[in-house]
């Protein structure tokens, strides 16, 4: 193995000034990182649900519960953003978009629209 | 003789599966928060939750979901690790740590979908 400390290493958050490409990139890391979390919640979720009829009304109120609201809706949220930033990523792997002017374009799509279905989101939820 | 090319590549691989299971996701995971939102909205009843969930295509989509879900998570915690965590014996640890929970949580997941009678 070629051991080298010198050798940079990616991502240097420190060293780049944050532009929007990249906050693209960390925002899809935070939003994959949280659903894994949502996903704990959605399967204790779908026990209940499934279960006794006594877990069924336990289910609906867990999600309804102020803490529940609001994993709800950072759980949407962030599928909304993973989902839409997920499409980018691909077309890009695929070769569209890729100029500079495209890139900063697409991200600002991605965060106006999950930024606007969050909007609506928090007002059915909160 | 070939050359050995030791672990060099196998990035490939998880490229091309990161990507495989995003694409199945795109499609199946919606669904999953479809059925939240008509529960927590008081649409569907808990007879109408057993009524689909048991359903065998519904089985066997909800199966398919669950191991996209799971090998697209290990990949990504993986790249993150592999990014921010730069010493070898914590990265190694960390990830056994996060297969392990990753394999018991799919385990219970699939008894619950192919329990319901």
């Amino acid at each position: 193995m070629i051991s080298n400390r010198q050798q940079p290493l990616s991502p240097r958050l420190s060293v780049y000034r944050w532009h929007l490409t990249m906050v693209a990139s960390l925002a899809h890391r935070a939003s994959g990182l949280f659903l894994i979390v949502f996903m704990v919640f959605y399967f204790i979720l779908l026990s209940l649900m499934t279960g006794a009829p006594e877990q069924f009304d336990l289910s609906l109120s867990l999600m309804h519960s102020l803490y529940g609201r609001v994993l709800l809706w950072l759980g949407f949220a962030s599928f909304v953003y993973h989902f839409l930033n997920g499409i980018r990523f691909l077309l890009l792997d695929a070769g569209y978009g890729e100029s500079r002017y495209a890139m900063r374009l697409s991200a600002r799509m991605v965060l106006a629209v999950t930024l606007l279905m969050a909007a609506g989101a928090a007002v059915a939820l909160l | 003789m070939k050359h050995d090319q030791g672990v060099s590549h196998h990035g490939v691989g998880e490229w091309y599966w990161q990507r495989a299971s995003a694409v199945l996701l795109m499609f199946l995971l919606p669904c999953a928060f479809y059925v939240l939102g008509m529960v927590y909205a008081g649409v569907w009843q808990q007879s109408d939750v057993l009524r689909i969930v048991q359903m065998p295509w519904v089985r066997v989509l909800h199966s398919l979901l669950l191991m996209a879900l799971l090998l697209h998570a290990y990949l990504g915690i993986k790249v993150v690790i592999e990014d921010y965590l730069h010493i070898t014996g914590i990265r190694v640890s960390l990830m056994f740590l996060i297969t392990s929970l990753l394999a018991v949580f799919g385990i219970a997941w699939l008894a619950l979908i192919w329990g319901w009678a």
